[in-house]
């Protein structure tokens, strides 16, 4: 059975931007054969509690896969020597930590059923020259990380492309 | 380590399971013209009322610049669209024959997601990408794995009783009148 419901809007309604500043950015490469050692790795890692504000793991070339882990700058310290610990850093080569970096995000109704609203976010900061450093687009929500003092410039720019709610 | 071990060996408990439809990733590779490339991909598949349900990009000089997913029965016209702009044409691969599980709640703790690579990587299971989102983790794996995917990872995490993974029996489709 097909329901046709009309709904119109001027621009793509949002609940809000959730903004983030002062965290890390940790860039890991993983060849998928070591996917099992990194997964009990980051086990470890959770033991203490540390939190995250975005994942996400994307191939980089064919063979290798790369992990991106928004968190804390706080935790950065910690996560790093705990890595260091298991890998050669220097001598691998395979671990970036990008710092301090900052994060918009943002949902609304039935963004991952809906054609445009990625593209509207990334012309809004790409037509102003705002470089975008990851981004994820999963479920209904938007992720999209910044260079340090980015967000400032960034946030009037995407409530221009998206109805934010007033307080 | 003895630590970790130790909580695998406990069940996690988790709220859900979903599964996707079937979809093909689309990698957008990083040559000559990177930020030209990626931003007409998303202008064109907008223009064309395309949606892309799932991506990933990152702009760090990478040989892959960015990942997404498509429905399985859009891929002919994104073809065709792509196909008549020769800047896309050799920048775009793709990947048939995917599909997303995405397991809830993750409680922005590492554990969810390292035991899932955990379980993943052991059992040798493709990963052709994974993002978290405000509750959950989603993971792109071969389409025919999914099943096999779930069964792997409910050895080690617990579902409500009465619970089981489920794909979406209502799909929402936008146009433009």
């Amino acid at each position: 059975m097909e329901t046709i419901a009309v709904y119109w809007e001027p621009k793509p309604k949002t609940y809000g931007f959730k903004e983030v500043t002062d965290l890390s950015l940790m860039n890991i490469e993983i060849t998928p054969g070591k996917m099992g050692q990194w997964g009990l790795w980051l086990m470890e890692l959770a033991d203490p509690d540390i939190g995250f504000h975005l994942i996400l793991a994307k191939y980089s070339t064919h063979q290798k896969l790369r992990l991106y882990i928004l968190l804390e700058k706080f935790w950065a310290d910690s996560v790093l020597s705990h890595i260091d610990n298991r890998i050669d850093l220097e001598a691998e080569k395979y671990f970036h930590l990008t710092s301090p970096v900052e994060l918009i995000s943002f949902q609304g109704p039935h963004f991952g059923d809906r054609y445009g609203i990625a593209y509207s976010a990334f012309k809004a900061l790409d037509d102003q020259g705002i470089p975008i450093l990851v981004a994820a687009c999963s479920g209904a929500a938007v992720y999209i990380v910044l260079s340090e003092k980015k967000l400032l410039a960034a946030r009037p720019l995407l409530a221009e492309a998206f109805e934010v709610p007033q307080p | 380590m003895n630590h970790t071990r130790e909580s695998i060996d406990k069940k996690i408990r988790i709220n859900g399971i979903k599964l996707s439809t079937e979809l093909v990733q689309v990698n957008l590779l990083n040559r000559f013209f990177p930020q030209d490339s990626g931003a007409l991909f998303f202008q064109l598949l907008a223009q064309n009322q395309i949606n892309i349900p799932f991506i990933l990009t990152s702009g760090m000089g990478e040989k892959i610049i960015g990942s997404c997913c498509v429905a399985a029965e859009d891929i002919h016209r994104i073809k065709k669209v792509v196909g008549g702009e020769p800047k896309l044409k050799e920048k775009l691969e793709f990947i048939p024959g995917v599909g997303t599980l995405c397991i809830f709640p993750h409680h922005s703790n590492l554990k969810l997601l390292g035991l899932s690579f955990y379980l993943l990587g052991k059992q040798h299971l493709p990963l052709y990408g994974m993002a978290s989102s405000i509750s959950s983790l989603t993971f792109i794996t071969d389409y025919s794995q999914l099943d096999n995917a779930v069964s792997i990872l409910l050895e080690y995490m617990n579902l409500p009783p009465n619970h089981a993974p489920f794909r979406p029996e209502i799909h929402v489709i936008q146009k433009k009148r």
